[in-house]
């Protein structure tokens, strides 16, 4: 077995849509550690058509960086390790640059089955093409309401139609129905030879019937129901072979995948999966607080929630911050970039934006007007992630003070946007604009990629995953303090105090509305006492402080966010983009 | 960290001679109408074939009023038959007699006897294919197309909107940093497939309309007018992109040096999952057998050719004159490896390899 051979390194290769990371980890002094990581542009696409050539490219860069050769005369990964010190002892693969799966859902709307597949499919990288709810249908186009869902289905070329509907025993007929124009679509689309897979989700007891309804007319796979009963939801049977699905059948067709796959005894890995695990672990470790992991990519927004060891993932396959710029405009409006700018802005320039990061989606920004752009965007592609995430959070989950975002200590922050932000203020202020954070937590920084790296590396040697986190390889922005309750702009919500373990001391009365920072250094180490005025709430109950606690330097230091909950700006454009200007100068981005 | 300096670019082909091979294939397996080494003008079918797509089902249990296994036995069409508008596809004898026609023309193509139900596959039109571009059919691929080869000039533009056409190539500007509007455009290009240096004015897209054009060209076109020209019913291809950019210089020559001949333009562009770029075709006479494109994959050399593809160089085109061995610290902040790029014999810049291209 694999798992049980001495490891003591292994590289960690991640193709990206747009780049391709190789990430080297390796023992030394007795625990692994990040050594070094490389990028290389992805290529995937004509003219290359073959992710090898991309991922030889980052595995040479890795090679010069750390000053040791990983690939032999023929290209290959030389594993294992030899004892000149070249090569690694194993190699891992993830990658987010497949094509998403296009799906159909099917369900009955009005009864919460919709919404539930709706998670299951954005817990992996997919894309819908269509919802098909029984009820509430309309003739279209002249069609009858049953043709009209056999022809939506048809016209959607989708990979996989999921149906769901009726809780274990309840609804019946309606289900079938829904079952069998799934099956009619499935075989006309196998006769343009793209048959999908049916994924029934359903009511439990029409499994039999199910099964006599679709034949042999499409690959059906039947699992546990999405919606048991009216209030239990169980989303893992279906989020699971979703991505089995995606992983089988999309990431098997990226050109020259296998390649790459040959490289490593281990099965390539979503992306956004090998995230999910390193967030899923630390959140393991204490139940008071969730873990969360944002991942800003050129393809793909997602968000990883991790709540005492239970992991809740969302993708937003259709936009990233390369790719599907164009149609995310659509949806949220050209305004919602804009309003995070501090200098004007027309339509137009954020449309040429959008199209022209899409046409050359490697491409930097130059100057700062670019890059403040594309900051914006990220900020709005995460809060879109999120806002899909939180209502698939659980009510479990910690909160306080009826804050919809429940506490995430820490909260990391991963893709290009964020991972190559000039600077770290930046990084900061995008993740607490986007995210919106309550009470106490850490905010890091993935500058290298170690995440998906590291959730990759666990298949390998699950103690080199944990030890290389624990010891460091990423960017510990800032501790963040984000109280939460009514207050008028101005007044005085807290106060703070500094006591630096090498001396002295610095307290600021945080005024309602206000974004300040208070240096803290790497190295640093600072006990830190809060006093919120009555009714407000910094996690430890209205108004109370709670014991002080002792925290370390980071990039920023201590940012306090009292800028309040939900995140307003205003709606004059000069007032706002005056203020959008001071919180970038208060966090030095 | 040190980084080593090979860096592998993405190119653009700009070539003013080349051996152009375009595929032409149905959607759907078809008939193919010519044959290997017959000549072919742009507007000549290919190949042709059909595609429906549109389905409608009928209830034939519930409309006869029987049980759904016996349906079959009042069919009066079967699998693959054709079936007419208003044509009765099912009766039952009795009284009340009852009978089932089908609204629309099309083929049986299923029987679902479970269900009591029939499905009927919408005729359609013929799919037509066309050469797309003047030259000669090289190979032909049993049911499905052509290859159709012509020596020519070859440019790969950034972004297009619609999909192909072909006419006589106009030019309408004088340079590349004159913007196309109303004015640019003779009433003489009517008909006619109209390139301009600079970028596309919303008085130009009007122009382009009344003028009945069957393309425009240009380096780019205002953000503000691309849900306009989304709507065009010609097709529109820019060669650098959304805004206010000139075409690059050698695109701009090589397509100067062309005006007045037939040229065969594709708008069409996919960015990711099978990437394509839109294109102009300029077939030429040759006497021998012209180049075919290099390879693709070269690493960024000293003395290569290359373009900006993003601010503030946007457009430019310069030849590389050193690739330093340390990042450089950019404006915004960022150190990052690039390249230094020599624009005129007094300029010279250093441009992240990231918004490199090579142009060859």
């Amino acid at each position: 077995m694999a798992q049980e051979t001495q490891v003591d390194s292994l590289v960690a290769l991640d193709i990206g849509s747009v780049n391709t990371k190789a990430v080297l980890v390796a023992r030394v002094e007795g625990a692994y550690r990040f050594i070094a990581r490389a990028e290389s542009a992805t290529t995937i696409e004509a003219p290359w058509s073959d992710a090898a050539i991309g991922a030889r490219h980052a595995l040479d860069k890795l090679a010069t960086a750390a000053g040791r050769p990983l690939l032999d005369d023929r290209g290959d990964v030389i594993a294992p390790e030899r004892p000149d010190g070249s090569g690694v002892d194993a190699c891992v693969v993830t990658a987010s640059a497949a094509q998403p799966l296009r799906v159909v859902l099917a369900g009955l709307a009005g009864e919460w089955s919709l919404e539930s597949l709706r998670r299951a499919a954005m817990g992996t990288y997919a894309t819908l093409e269509a919802q098909i709810a029984l009820s509430g249908a309309d003739k279209r186009g002249g069609r009858s309401i049953a043709d009209d869902r056999i022809q939506r289905i048809y016209d959607a070329r989708p990979d996989v139609v999921c149906v769901a509907g009726g809780t274990d025993g309840g609804a019946e007929r309606s289900v079938l129905e829904l079952a069998d124009a799934a099956r009619v679509a499935a075989q006309f689309l196998g006769a343009a030879d793209s048959k999908p897979r049916i994924l029934f989700a359903g009511n439990a007891s029409l499994k039999p019937r199910v099964a006599e309804i679709v034949g042999d007319q499409a690959d059906l796979l039947q699992i546990d129901n999405v919606r048991p009963g009216l209030d239990v939801e169980n989303l893992g049977p279906a989020q699971t072979e979703l991505e089995v699905m995606y992983a089988t059948h999309k990431m098997g067709h990226i050109p020259g995948i296998a390649a790459v796959s040959s490289w490593t005894t281990f099965p390539a890995l979503p992306s956004a999966r090998a995230m999910g695990h390193i967030a899923q672990y630390l959140s393991a470790t204490d139940a008071g607080h969730g873990v969360l992991a944002v991942d800003s990519g050129g393809s793909t927004t997602s968000v990883a929630a991790a709540f005492d060891g239970q992991l809740y993932m969302t993708l937003r396959s259709d936009v990233g911050t390369s790719f599907g710029g164009a149609r995310f405009l659509r949806e949220v409006g050209w305004q919602a970039i804009a309003r995070w700018l501090d200098f004007e802005v027309t339509e137009g320039d954020i449309r040429a934006f959008v199209v022209n990061k899409e046409l050359r989606p490697n491409t930097i920004p130059q100057d700062t007007r670019e890059l403040h752009i594309e900051q914006a965007l990220a900020r709005e592609a995460l809060r879109a992630a999120l806002r899909t995430a939180r209502s698939g959070w659980p009510s479990r989950a910690p909160r306080f003070s009826d804050s919809a975002v429940p506490i995430f200590e820490p909260i990391i922050g991963t893709g290009g946007v964020l991972s190559r932000a000039p600077r770290a203020g930046q990084a900061a202020l995008l993740m607490l604009d986007a995210i919106e954070p309550v009470g106490v937590t850490t905010l890091v920084l993935d500058v290298y990629g170690l995440g998906v790296a590291l959730g990759a590396a666990a298949m390998a040697q699950p103690l080199a995953s944990v030890q290389a986190l624990e010891q460091g390889g990423m960017l510990a922005l800032a501790k963040v303090v984000a109280p939460v309750g009514r207050a008028r702009a101005g007044e005085v919500v807290m106060t703070v105090k500094l006591s630096y373990a090498s001396g002295g001391t610095i307290e600021d009365e945080v005024k309602a509305g206000s974004l300040s920072v208070l240096p803290l250094s790497p190295g640093q180490k600072a006990v830190m006492h809060l006093r919120p005025r009555a009714g407000i709430d910094i996690g430890r109950g209205p108004g109370r402080g709670g014991r002080p606690i002792e925290i370390q330097g980071s990039a920023l230091g201590l940012i306090v966010d009292a800028r309040g909950r939900p995140l307003v700006l205003p709606s004059d454009p000069k007032r706002r983009m005056k203020i959008v200007a001071s919180w970038l100068w208060d966090v030095g981005a | 960290m040190p980084e080593p300096t090979a860096y592998y670019p993405p190119e653009t082909r700009v070539m003013p001679l080349t051996l152009i091979r375009r595929e032409r294939i149905l959607p759907v397996p078809g008939i193919v109408l010519v044959q290997a080494g017959m000549r072919v003008e742009p507007s000549d079918i290919v190949a042709q074939t059909e595609e429906s797509g549109q389905f409608r089902t009928f209830e034939i249990a519930r409309l006869l009023r029987v049980p759904p296994a016996n349906v079959a036995r009042y069919l009066k069409k079967e699998i693959d038959d054709s079936v007419k508008a208003g044509e009765v596809i099912a009766s039952r004898p009795g009284l009340p007699a009852r009978q089932v026609r089908s609204p629309v023309a099309g083929t049986l193509v299923d029987v679902d006897k479970r269900a009591g139900r029939v499905a009927i596959e919408v005729a359609s039109k013929p799919i037509q294919l066309r050469a797309y571009v003047k030259g000669i059919i090289g190979t032909v691929l049993e049911n499905r197309g052509v290859v159709v080869e012509t020596p020519g000039a070859l440019i790969q533009a950034a972004w297009g909107i619609g999909g192909e056409s072909y006419g006589v190539l106009r030019v309408a500007t004088e340079s590349t940093n004159e913007p196309l509007k109303a004015s640019s455009i003779d009433i003489q290009t009517h008909g006619s497939i109209v390139a301009g240096g600079g970028w596309i004015t919303a008085s130009a897209l009007e122009q382009a309309q009344q003028l009945q054009l069957k393309g425009l060209i240009a380096g780019s076109i205002e953000g503000d007018l691309i849900e306009t020209a989304l709507k065009m019913p010609f097709p529109i291809l820019l060669t650098e992109g959304v805004g206010l950019v000139g075409m690059a210089a050698p695109i701009f020559e090589l397509i100067r040096a062309q005006e007045g001949r037939e040229v065969s333009i594709s708008a069409e562009t996919r960015t990711h999952w099978g990437v394509m770029r839109p294109e102009i075709l300029i077939p030429l006479p040759s006497d021998t057998r012209p180049p075919m494109p290099p390879a693709v994959g070269a690493p960024l050399t000293v003395g290569a050719r290359v373009r900006m593809v993003r601010g503030p160089y946007l457009g430019s085109v310069g030849t590389v004159s050193s690739i330093p061995t340390r990042a450089q610290r950019i404006e915004i902040g960022m150190r990052v490896h690039g390249a230094e790029v020599r624009l005129s014999p007094t300029t010279t810049v250093f441009v992240p390899f990231a918004n490199l291209e090579l142009l060859r």
